[in-house]
């Protein structure tokens, strides 16, 4: 308890300002849209209830790396490592005063839009209430969940931003990636009769970006099952974090990736990550769209190899690896190829070609 | 009791402790001395449980160290390098150690506080580094650990804080039964404080032994004869090293100093005096005898 109070106190130099924020921006944009034009919107979805939240879930981000900042000095390192607590102690009481962090921020913004509701005479559906507060809840884990997986793997903060940007995004992308480039040019089925698993506004997390850029999905976005499947990750990924809190070596602290394989690992999935897209179209791998990919890949791996190691001849080393990140993008290519070909097979066949 | 247990610590491809094995008794100063690299932080974060062992055991009351909560309480480790919360000042940093520590004593924290002349309520940051390394020692003396682990923690404290700090730390000895193992590149920062030295080299423990006993087991001396003479004349001593300048010798002898001495005189020298010794020196002469051969960066820390 006294170590969670502790944790609490620690967090607070990222909790409080944050808190601050979205209140503020709840209270601004929450009143123009109750007293303003917006009146009739507020009322249509829960996902426009609390603007503030579907940006402030992904500082689940700033709540791990500095929670878990000791792990990236060899001092801090020292400090905590050598406390008379036990690693699932410390991780747990880290886990919890993110939690109650960034529950009471989402608890407090949504008390404040319903006082605004109930002043205003705006009319909400009140369900969305507790229904939102809870889906930015879990998306706020889920993102502080992949947040800690990645701190649990690094040693420096740029490798466990980056670690955390490919736990929580690539995995979607990938099927993305797989459920779009199979099913594009099929007009009969939508990639979003796929199912859960690759339609992409289930995850909490991702989903939010996802409706940031496409306002379809705003209607369906704020669901109890698609917060109940965003917990699934959440519980898989903070277990797996800490397995890997637990049994990571001290010595790691400072040092680029937590685990000597994983810098090198970190590099080539960002990479491929970059590249990912040149799979949606196959002519496009070979265009001057795929080189400006493969160009934008390289560079993204250069620069954070650059960013880890500090060093320009031990990035410069790295580079025969980016190749394990153009052969992913083959092999993944290979794999969507025949797909997407069996897909457009069962297309209507074109006037002409009827004979 | 501290134990060490064939303990191996590796990095990659590089040895930093290899078959360590050492008994450190309670109740006692223990210095651990050697060169840069040799492995005393490595030993340090190894005791208090930061470090896992690649081989062996660290022992602490028989119990092992690492992610163990109840040895642990036992030790407070300050490492070479400070380090404090962003912003935090002397109470914040009391705060962080009272959540884990059951014993600690903030109203022996406010005292010691009080007594070095540091502000609580000032940001560390603006603390100077001697003063950082007095707020470190000061948070570790109010955690009520029986153990305290100081990896190089003198080393740039002004006379009359160390004068201080050393007070501090006999009193722990003396009064509560404490243990304490400080590092130190440099011996002469050691000399005057421990009761127990030991010297690490290339990873392991060559050399441990009471300061006293070894202070008083070997001396120094000059010495010169009317007639020509060399090391033979000198059978029945134990002489560890033997350097003659024209008819003036200069002897190390391992031996009781009135005995070595009686013998001297029995031999009628023209001239015969006892030449102060530092630990610096024994060291090298005892490392000598064991036939470890030191380069000159070795030699000069």
């Amino acid at each position: 308890m006294k170590l969670y109070k502790e944790m609490l106190r620690k967090l607070a130099i990222v909790g409080l300002p944050l808190m601050a924020v979205v209140l503020v921006y709840t209270l601004i944009r929450g009143g123009a849209d109750c007293f303003g034009k917006y009146y009739i919107l507020q009322s249509s979805s829960a996902v426009s209830q609390i603007p503030a939240l579907r940006y402030y879930v992904f500082s689940g981000l700033l709540f791990a790396l500095y929670g878990f900042s000791f792990q990236f000095s060899r001092s801090g390192s020292d400090v905590y490592h050598s406390l008379p607590v036990k690693r699932t102690e410390m991780y747990t009481a880290v886990f919890l005063a993110t939690a109650t962090w960034m529950g009471a921020t989402i608890l407090l913004s949504e008390i404040e839009m319903l006082l605004i509701y109930l002043v205003s005479g705006c009319p909400f559906v009140p369900v969305y209430i507790p229904l939102s507060a809870l889906y930015y809840f879990v998306a706020s884990m889920l993102v502080y969940a992949a947040a800690a997986l990645g701190c649990a793997l690094s040693g420096t903060v740029i490798t466990a931003a980056a670690s955390t940007g490919i736990i929580l995004f690539l995995p979607r992308l990938m099927q993305f990636m797989f459920a779009r480039g199979i099913v594009e040019r099929v007009p009969i089925i939508g990639w979003l009769d796929l199912g859960p698993w690759l339609d992409p506004s289930t995850n909490a997390a991702t989903g939010i970006l996802t409706m940031m850029v496409r306002n379809v999905f705003n209607g369906r976005l704020i669901t109890l099952p698609h917060a109940l499947y965003s917990l699934v990750p959440t519980v898989v990924m903070l277990g797996a974090g800490l397995w890997l809190f637990r049994r990571r070596p001290s010595e790691f602290a400072h040092k680029n990736g937590g685990y000597p394989a994983w810098t090198i690992a970190t590099g080539v999935l960002l990479a491929f990550a970059v590249m990912l897209p040149v799979t949606m179209n196959y002519q496009r791998l070979f265009s001057v769209y795929g080189a400006f990919l493969i160009a934008a890949a390289l560079g993204v791996y250069v620069l954070y190899q650059l960013l880890a190691s500090s060093k320009l001849k031990k990035a410069m080393l790295t580079l025969p690896y980016f190749l394990l990140a153009v052969l992913a993008v083959l092999g993944f290519n290979a794999v969507m190829i025949p797909a997407r070909t069996t897909c457009s097979i069962q297309r209507p066949p074109q006037a002409r070609s009827l004979r | 009791m501290i134990t060490a247990n064939n303990v191996t610590k590796r990095f990659q491809d590089i040895v930093a402790l290899d078959h360590l094995s050492c008994h450190i008794p309670d109740s006692c100063v223990y210095g651990l001395v050697g060169a840069n690299g040799a492995g005393k932080s490595t030993f340090l974060r190894l005791l208090s449980g930061v470090y896992k062992p690649d081989e062996g055991s660290v022992l602490m009351n028989q119990q092992h160290v690492f992610e163990n909560k109840e040895a642990k309480k036992r030790s407070v480790f300050i490492a070479d390098e400070f380090w404090a919360l962003p912003r935090a000042d002397m109470k914040r940093m009391s705060a962080l150690y009272a959540s884990v520590y059951e014993a600690y004593d903030p109203k022996k924290f406010l005292a010691l506080a009080d007594e070095f002349g540091l502000p609580v309520d000032r940001p560390l940051n603006t603390f100077s580094k001697g003063m950082r390394r007095q707020a470190a020692i000061i948070q570790a003396l109010s955690t009520g650990a029986d153990v305290y682990l100081f990896d190089e923690t003198f080393d740039g404290l002004d006379p009359v804080m160390r004068s201080l700090v050393k007070k501090k730390l006999y009193d722990e000895v003396f009064d509560r039964g404490a243990t304490v193992i400080v590092t130190s590149h440099s011996l002469r920062e050691l000399e005057d404080t421990c009761d127990q030295l030991a010297l690490l080299y290339k990873g392991g423990i060559v050399l441990e032994s009471d300061v006293n006993e070894l202070k008083t087991s070997i001396i120094k001396m000059q010495i010169a004869f009317a007639e020509q003479y060399d090391k033979d004349k000198f059978e029945g001593l134990d002489i560890v090293s033997f350097a003659k300048l024209g008819s003036v010798s200069t002897l190390i002898v391992r031996g009781e100093k009135m005995e070595c001495q009686k013998k001297l005189e029995a031999m009628d020298p023209l001239l015969l005096e006892m030449v102060p010794i530092t630990l610096e020196e024994i060291f090298v002469y005892e490392m000598e005898a064991l036939g470890y051969v030191f380069d000159k960066g070795d030699s000069e820390q």
